[in-house]
This record gives C-alpha cells, structure tokens and sequence, in this order.
C-alpha cells in the first residue's frame, strides 16, 4: 500500500526520488523566500543545505546519502516543515523518512503512523459486520436471525527501543450486557518490549512466543489462553549471542494465580542442539472432570467438580542434523513428572465439603516420552515417524486403593509433497489405550487430548471397555489450475488394523477465482458404522460462499450452510457437553450407545442448516 | 514523464484502489458535570454524583469508497466506571449506491411525507441510544430508480426489522414509490408481525403547488379494534386495516397561500415503525377527515396571517372504539408581525374541541434582538373559560394564566448570560421556574457552564412547555451545576 504510493509519488515527480547524482528533495512553495534541507546527514544544521527555486516555484536539492535509513525535514523561512508529499513520517518530531539502499535507489520505508494526529501512534485492526438468515420452520418463512459486529483495534506505539501494543476489542452479541443492553469494550491484549537484542518482552492475554521445538515436546502454547480463560500475563527475555538463542518465559494466570516457567537453550543454526525445560505450577479449582478413584455423582446425576493441585516438570532434548540442503533428521526425547492432588467440592465449586473429602485426595505422575524422525526426501516431500507414549499414575494418600495406571500409545506415520499445483498428504496413527474397565470414558476423553482423538474417531474410545485400540488415517489431496483449485480430505477410523473403518469424515470441494470474485464449495460427508453401538448412518453438509474482494482487504461475502468455523465451534461445544453426560460404570456402554447415536443426531441438525450469511471484513 | 510511464501509472491506478495511506481520524468529545443540591440530605449543597463523559471516535478510510466508523465511551459517574460501545458501521459508497453494516446507529429514516409511516425513534429500537444491528443499502438514480432496503435486529427484545422503498422519478419533481415494511418479534403466541405496505407519489402541478398522494394497507394479526363496519366499506373493499391521505400544498393566490388535505386512517391500521399508529403512542385510529391551511402576506408589511384548522370523525377513544361516532376539530388562528430594529410579536388562539369538551388557548408573544441581547416575553391564557369553582375539572387544571421570560445578554465575546423564568397563576394556586446559566467561550472548542435551576420545565418554548403550563406543583429547584465541555 504504502510503497506503492511511494513509487507513485515518485513517477509524478513529486517527493524524493533517486537521481545519478543522489538523492533529489524537491518541495513546491512559490511563495517562500528561503528553503533550506536538514536531516540526519547533515546534523540537523537548518541553514547548511539551501535549496534552489525553479520557474514554477518548486525547491529542490540533489544529495548524496549514505545507504540506510535517513529522516529530514524542510527549513521554510525558518520554520520545520515536513515534507507533504512523503506520508512516512517518524519519531516524536514527526520527521520524514527515506530509505536508501547500497546502490542510491530509495526502498520503501513500512509507516509508523496512520494518524494525523501523531507519527508514533499506528491504529490498524479488523472490522466484521454479519446477518444471519434462516427458514423459521414453525412459521414457514425467511427471518434474520443473527447479527453480529466484532471490532479489533490495534494500537502501535513505536519510541525507538521501546514498542507498546495493545487491542481494544468489542463484540455486540457475545459481549452484550443483558442487565443494561450496553457493550463493553476490553482491553483484550497488550505488549510492551523493550530493545531488540537483547529484548525484555510483558505482556497480557497474547501469545508472545513460538517455540522452535521440532515436536513441540514440551513447548509453550499458552496454556492460560485456552480452555481456561483469557487471563494471562507474563514476561519473557530472550537473547541471541553468536550461534546461541535463549528464551526465559514466565506466565501466570490471573484468576488463579498459577504460574508456568519455560526455557529454552538452543546451539547452532544448520545443525541444532536444543533443551527445552518447562514448570507448571499452581492450583486449578473446580475441574469438571472427576479423579480416577471417584465415580460420584451427586444426588441429581450432575459430575462432583474436583479441585487440583498441579506441579507439573518436563523436560526435553532435541537434535536436528541437515546432512544436505534438503534433508532433515530431527530426534527428540522428553519427560515428564506431574503431581496432581485432588480434592471434592460441591458443584458449584464451593469448598463446604473439602474437608470432609480430603481423605480422597490422590496424586497423580505423568511420564511422557517421545521419539520421532522426520526426513525430508527432496525439497517439497517430508517423510515423518513417531513414537509417543504418556503414562498416568494414580495413587491415594490416604486411603488403602490399588495402583492404577492409564497408558497411551501412538504410532503415527506420515508423508507430504508439494508439486506445486498438485499437493497430498497421509497421515496413519495408532493410538492404544490401556485403562482399568471401570475408568469413565469422559477422563479419558479429556486427558488423552483432543488432537489425538480427531472428532469422527471419538466413537472408538472406550469401545471395549478394558483395551482400546484405534487406529486412524488422515489424507489431504489439492490439486490446482490456473483459477481452479480442488481438494478432497478426510479421515478413517478403526476399531482394530483389520477391521472394516468405524467411522469416517470426507471432504470435497472446489475454490473458483476469477478476477475479484472467489466461489468456494465443499461437500462434507459424516459416517458411522458401528453395529455394537447400534449406530449406523450417513450425512451429508453442503456449504457454498461467494466472495468480492473490494479491495486487497476489504471483502464481502454471502454463504449458504453452515460456515466451517461455526462448525468448530460447535464440536467444541459438543465435547464440552459429552464430558457431561454420566460417568458411572453401570452406565458405561450405554453411554458409547448413545455417544453414536448423538452424534449421529448432531449431524443430522448441522445438515439441516441452510441459513444464508452475509458478512463483510475489513483490516486496515 | 514519458509514454512509457504514462501506461504503467494508469495500471497502477487502476488496480490498486489502494493509493492512498490508510488514514485513522481520532476525535472526541469530553464533559463533565459536577452538580450541588441545596435539597440533599443529610448535607445541604452536597457536590454528588460528579460525571465524566468521554467520547472517542474512529473515522477510518482504508480504501477509497470505503469507510469504517467506530464511537467509545468512557462514563464514569457516582455507580461506576465503564467502557463501552457507542455506534458501529462500516459503509461502501459509490457515486449512486451506498451500503453499510451499522450497529447502534439511527439508520432508519426513509420519506412518508404524509402518513409519517417511519418514525426514527421507533424503528431504532431506543433505550437510551438506538441499539438495533443491521444493514442498510440505498441506490439512486438508476435509470431513473432509487431505492431503499433496511434488515435489522433488535437487541432490547427478540424480534427483527424490515424496510424497503422501491421507486422511480418522472422528471425532477415527480415520483412513485412502493414502501414495504415489517416488524417481527418472538413474544407471544405466533404468527407475531406488523406488516405495511404502501403506495406513494407526487407530482408538480407547477409553480409552488404539489400534489401528494399516500396510500396504506396493514396486517397486524394481534390486532382487531373494530368489527366490519359500513363506514369503512368501498364496495367489496374492506378498508378497516388501510390509511389515505391527499394533499395538495401550496396554492397560491395573490398573497394567499394555501395547502389542504383529506384522510382516512382505519381502525385496525397499525404501524409498530411510527407513533402515529402504534397503540402505545398516538394511537391515530379510525379516523376521517380533513386539514385546511392559509397564510395570507400582507402587502407592503412584514405581517403574517395564519389559519389552520383540522377536522375528523371517529370512534376511537383510547383504548376503546365507542359505539357511537364524535367530531374532533382543531382551529388555530396567528397574527406575526415584525417590526423595525428587530422585534416581532405573535398573537395566537387555539382551539381543541372534542367529546370531552373544548379547550380554548390565547397566546401573546414579543421578542426583541440585537447585537448584544435578545428577550422574549410571554403571556398565555390556557384553558380559557374553564372554571373550576376551587375544584378541580376532569381533564384540565382550569383556565390559568402563564407568564413568561427569557433574556440572553453577550456580556464579553466569550461571556455570555441566559436566563428563563416563568409564573403561573390558577384557579387554586401559583407556581413558578426559574433556570439561569453562564457561558464561558474563550476558545472554539470548549464551553464552561454555571447553571442555576432546573432548565427541564420550561425549554419546551417557556410557558408552552407542558412540563410548566399542565403542572401546578412547579417550583424552582436549588440547584448548581457546573458542565465543562471540550471537542478535539
């Protein structure tokens, strides 16, 4: 954008432009007795560069600068002006900025400021306004039934070594105050970092860090952010000297004063050594998943909620070795040690019986290993294998109970390749879990992980109560034309290697471009095939969207069905409300009957979704 | 610049309507109110409840057509503090179309010049501010076509909105237009919807003179005021849910001018999108009738002679249709005159006659300006005639006589004094207001205000404001204020 406007400037003759003989600042005022150019290069002085005045009443200079980055200003009759047909402007004098590469031609130079107001102040964000339409089925006839505006606004504040960034962020349906039917508007996240090099990084609710672990074995990703809530903050220090990188990372969780420590030691750029160590440390109240050595209900058939006390140390070593330009061998090898003390409360999370129940209170350990390789054949084709396995151990502290042990296993094997215009993937895992049969299912639903169990596989967990096997296979083909672009992916999931798939989830669909408009079609399809959950059946979701780019990002959009974001949501919601339904051990199968069938039945109500959503975007 | 730059310019303006930078305008607006109450208890002249309103407002032109608008507010009084959204939209515009996205803003207004069909203050869904969703696009001037359409949320209650306007110019004064409205909600038994459609038009008869003509049918299940009645029968027609009006304006005869027109609303019209014909608010039902107007400029004075009256015949009487039919007419007479070095006075006489009985009111107005001051006297008998014997009449406070003031005196540039004050004088007693305020002005931007009193009671035009003449138990309030304001 800006460059563009630059360049533009340039050919006009207006603003610097570059000339055999140096850089040429030009600057219109017929009615001006004196101009004079100062900057950086010539310190500042506002008499020692004066400008010549042509015929029409421009004033112009031709300098010789030094490559890099150079700010200036006009002396107009004594008094500092800017130079208006620059829009760069910088630091807290609002100077002009120019860049000047090793051969004299300017480089476009990215703005500080968009505001009038002040050149250290750049607001950007994104802007969603959405309608949603929909067949009232009672009454037979189309009604709006949604509509949502979501704002972001950023703000930028950049002081040489020290940048500030913050968002403001308001959405008018998930937002609304229902007592007073106002708005509020929240500071959602902020940033603050200081130097470059070294560099001191606080911040608030925003991920600051990506960890450049190969597996992310042990990893920061956040952990506060979510499911638990948007109160995060923390600070963090990292360092590059020479071949070495370090990251010091603390977090903390506001509301329930948790603390999380991350470090990371890195050597080498080509072939890499790294350690990766991480502490989580705190008190959780309130979980909604029970502890292994109570299968209670209360009196209405509601979970007992759990407090918990987690110290949780892991620990990693990884490697990667480049023998070539295009090969990669990376290993990795972590563990972990987690102690997990629980304790019973009443369901709304009060503490009236704590005392009561701590005779229950357990300790759980954890320990995680994990070995993979990944091999990079030719430049677009990666070949990866893995093998990972987490135990969980429970003991009671106080009570005479038996040892138990949740293992789970994966072996994943997979493979991509880029052509280009043809690009395809697979990917085969076979995870194994090995619990005691009176385990409820909804614990291992949420301690095995939901990105180990993709949602049409979820009917396999605990399909036989004391060994559980699965498998998966995963596949991603796209192949593109000029304008054109199809793709079919999915996922199948087996109960045993030899067994016919129980379940599977296919994608197919096709993304048109011509000019400003963008089509985007998909066909997706849901399968159960599970006799022994007395569950079989097939559904079909079809979504269509109609694009307009506006501008490069401006876009207008009409869609019919339901968007695939709004499908995510909703399988969160599901999990959210499966781990609910009764987990005691004489409901168990039954429950595996029903998760099929509700499944099923969820399906069928997303396919009947034919509402048609406008929405428009913009970020600036 | 050469040829070969030439082309490659007009690429780039061609395809990037991206040349400009995206511009973010910041403005705002700052009060403040810090008031003191002689009547607080337990402590007279007790400063509570101090105010600060802070409003910020983003204007942001990414792209050329393209605008986003977003207001803040920041208010924090005696119960909190609270940041929160005021007004949303982002808008495309062309040279003959226009869309936006908008949240919380009065979009809403859309022509009905004769049966006012959309009220703005009833289509916004306001509570405290407008807080309906949705979106609005408007064309013009398509071969010869314009048109409206609006969808939108309510947010105090489960329901949506719909408008639209649909019609064609013929010539630069004459149109037809096609207006559909409908209001649906979730509360109550189904189906819940208002529905109006309407038919519009106009056409210039030449000179000042118009003819208007507007035409509307409703559906309101839930709504059934009046049993089939002959007088709203047009052969096979049943018009108990139609509205019409004509009129013509103005006809124009030596120094006489003249405007007039004929109406017939039903009494099961209904309109949730106007005050008009909505059962909680004006309520306009079942009624036929007719509206005259002359204005007569006398020659060779800067004198006025006004005549309007307003005749109709209904059933209706809130909230009930009587089973026998009563006259209401409407007669009000006004004689303007302004005289050299800048005053002029009014003398009016209104008469409101109905089955309930006949109010009859005398106003006489003088007001006097120049550079330095402006006053305004008032003197108003309401309710002529009616005499309460020391009681107290059904549907009115009796004939009572109205005095009124107001003085604006330019003491500096930057310093200005107000004042209003007014005495009443009934049949079994007195009441009076009084509201005075400095204005400090010393720079474009901002405003400093003392304030005595409480303006409430008589800014409706002084002694014509209801919360004055119709409310015996007035009496000046002890109050100080002090208002700051600040624009940037």
């Amino acid at each position: 954008m800006i460059p563009n406007l630059l360049m533009l400037l340039t050919l006009l003759g207006a603003g610097p432009e570059a000339t055999p003989d140096g850089i040429r600042f030009t600057y219109y005022d017929p009615t001006a007795r004196q101009v004079y150019l100062a900057g950086d290069f010539n310190n500042w002085d506002p008499t020692a560069l004066p400008m010549q005045r042509d015929d029409k009443g421009t004033w112009w200079v031709v300098v010789k600068l030094s490559p890099g980055r150079h700010e200036y200003k006009f002396v107009v009759d004594g008094q500092w002006t800017a130079d208006p047909a620059n829009p760069i402007t910088a630091g807290a004098y609002g100077n002009s900025v120019i860049q000047v590469d090793e051969n004299g031609n300017l480089v476009p130079v990215l703005p500080t400021s968009n505001t009038p107001m002040s050149s250290l102040v750049y607001v950007h964000g994104n802007l969603l306004g959405f309608l949603k339409t929909a067949r009232d089925t009672v009454e037979n006839r189309f009604r709006l039934i949604d509509t949502q505006a979501d704002l972001k606004l950023d703000f930028n504040v950049t002081l040489d070594l020290v940048n500030l960034w913050f968002r403001l962020r308001y959405n008018t349906r998930q937002n609304l105050d229902t007592t007073t039917r106002l708005i509020p508007v929240r500071v959602e996240r902020a940033r603050a970092t200081l130097g470059h090099n070294p560099k001191i990084v606080t911040f608030y609710n925003r991920w600051v860090y990506e960890s450049p672990e190969p597996f992310r074995l042990v990893g920061y990703e956040g952990e506060f952010r979510e499911p638990f809530g948007r109160d995060e903050q923390g600070l963090m220090f990292q360092a590059e000297p020479g071949p070495w990188k370090a990251t010091l990372l603390y977090a903390n969780q506001i509301s329930t004063d948790r603390d999380l420590g991350y470090l990371r030691v890195q050597l080498g750029r080509r072939h890499r050594v790294g350690l990766s160590v991480r502490l989580l440390d705190g008190f959780n109240r309130a979980n909604q998943v029970p502890s292994p050595d109570s299968l209670r209900n209360d009196s209405t058939g509601n979970l007992i909620h759990f407090n918990l006390y987690d110290r949780d140390w892991t620990v990693a070593l990884d490697g990667t070795l480049r023998p070539t330009a295009t090969v990669a061998l990376t290993a990795a090898v972590g563990r972990g040690i987690r102690k997990r003390i629980a304790g019973e409360s009443d369901v709304d999370g009060t503490y009236s019986r704590w005392e009561r129940s701590h005779l229950s209170w357990t300790q759980a350990r954890r320990f995680r290993w994990f070995a993979g390789l990944r091999w990079q054949l030719k430049q677009h084709h990666v070949l990866h294998l893995s093998l990972e396995q987490e135990r969980h151990t429970y003991d009671s502290l106080f009570l005479p109970l038996p040892q138990r042990r949740v293992t789970f296993t994966t072996w994943t094997l997979g493979d991509s390749s880029d052509l280009g215009r043809l690009r395809w993937s697979w990917t085969l895992q076979r995870l194994t879990i090995q619990a005691p049969d009176s385990l409820p299912w909804a614990y291992l639903m949420a301690f095995s992980g939901y990105s180990r169990v993709p949602y049409f596989a979820w009917p396999l967990v605990g399909v036989s109560p004391t060994h559980t096997v699965e498998a998966s296979w995963r596949w991603q083909l796209r192949r593109e034309r000029p304008g054109l672009a199809l793709f079919y992916h999915g996922g199948l999931a087996f109960a045993g290697l030899r067994t016919a798939p129980l379940s599977a989830v296919e994608v197919v669909g096709m993304e048109g471009l011509w000019r400003k408009w963008r089509l985007y079609a998909e066909h997706r399809r849901f399968t159960l095939n599970a006799p022994d959950l007395e569950a079989k059946g097939s559904v079909g979701l079809w979504y269509a969207e109609l694009r307009y780019h506006i501008a490069p990002r401006a876009t207008l959009n009409l869609s019919w069905g339901l968007r695939p974001w709004d499908l995510n949501n909703e399988y969160r919601n599901r999990r959210a409300f499966l781990e609910q339904q009764g987990v005691t051990s004489s409901l168990l199968y039954t429950n595996f009957q029903r998760l099929g069938k509700a499944m099923l039945t969820a399906e069928r109500a997303l396919a009947d979704d034919r509402s048609v959503t406008l929405w428009a975007e913009l970020s600036f | 610049m050469n040829h070969r730059v030439l082309p490659l310019l007009w690429l780039l303006l061609a395809a990037s309507p991206v040349l400009e930078a995206s511009q973010v305008s910041l403005n705002g607006y700052y009060e403040g109110e810090f008031v003191a109450d002689k009547g607080r208890t337990p402590t007279p002249w007790n400063l509570w409840n101090p105010k600060n309103y802070f409003e910020l407002k983003f204007t942001i032109h990414p792209y050329s057509h393209l605008e986003a608008f977003t207001s803040l507010n920041l208010l924090s009084n005696a119960n909190d503090a609270r940041l929160y959204l005021n007004q949303f939209h982002l808008s495309l515009k062309t040279s003959r179309s226009e869309a936006l996205l908008f949240s919380r803003e009065d979009r809403f207004w859309m022509d009905s010049p004769l049966l006012h069909l959309i009220q703005t203050d009833r289509a916004r869904d306001d509570n405290w501010g407008p807080k309906a969703e949705g979106f609005r696009g408007d064309f013009w001037n398509l071969a010869g076509f314009f048109g409206t359409g609006i969808l939108y949320k309510f947010r105090t209650f489960r329901g949506e909105g719909y408008m639209a306007r649909l019609g064609r110019n013929f010539g630069p004064q004459n149109y037809l237009a096609w207006v559909y409205l409908k209001k649906d909600w979730h509360v109550g038994p189904p189906p819940t919807y208002n529905e109006v459609t309407a038919l519009q038009g106009q056409w210039h008869l030449g000179g000042a003179t118009y003819f208007r003509l507007e035409a509307a049918r409703s559906l309101h299940p839930q709504v059934r005021l009046a049993e089939p009645d002959p007088a709203w029968r047009l052969g096979s027609l049943d018009l108990r849910n139609w509205a019409v009006e004509a009129e013509i304006r103005y006809l124009t005869w030596h120094h006489f001018k003249l405007a007039g027109s004929v109406f017939a609303y039903g009494p099961n019209f209904t309109d949730e999108f106007s005050n008009r014909f909505n059962p909680s608010f004006d309520h306009e039902f079942d009624r036929r009738g007719f509206y005259a107007e002359a204005i007569y400029l006398l020659p060779y004075r800067a004198v006025n002679l006004i005549y309007k009256t307003r005749r109709f015949r209904t059933r209706y009487q809130h909230p009930v249709m009587l089973d026998h039919a009563y006259t209401t007419w409407w007669n009000y007479g006004e004689i303007y005159a302004e005289f050299i070095g800048g005053v002029n006075a009014k003398v009016s006489l209104d008469s409101w006659k109905d089955n309930l009985g006949t109010w009859n009111h005398f106003l006489f107005e003088v007001i006097g300006e120049n550079r330095a001051m402006r006053v305004k006297l008032q003197y108003m008998i309401k309710d002529i005639g009616v005499n309460t014997h020391g009681r107290e009449v059904e549907y009115s406070l009796g004939q009572r006589h109205l005095f009124g003031t107001e003085l604006r005196v330019n003491l500096t540039p930057s310093l200005q004094f107000y004042g209003r004050a007014a005495w009443g004088l009934g049949t079994f007693r007195t009441w009076e207001s009084v509201f005075f305020q400095l204005a400090y002005r010393r720079f474009q931007n901002t405003e400093v205000f003392l304030e005595y009193g409480e303006p409430g009671q008589t800014d409706g035009n002084l002694v014509q404001d209801w919360d004055f003449s119709d409310n015996p138990y007035v009496k000046p309030v002890d109050r100080l204020k002090v208002l700051v304001k600040f624009w940037f």
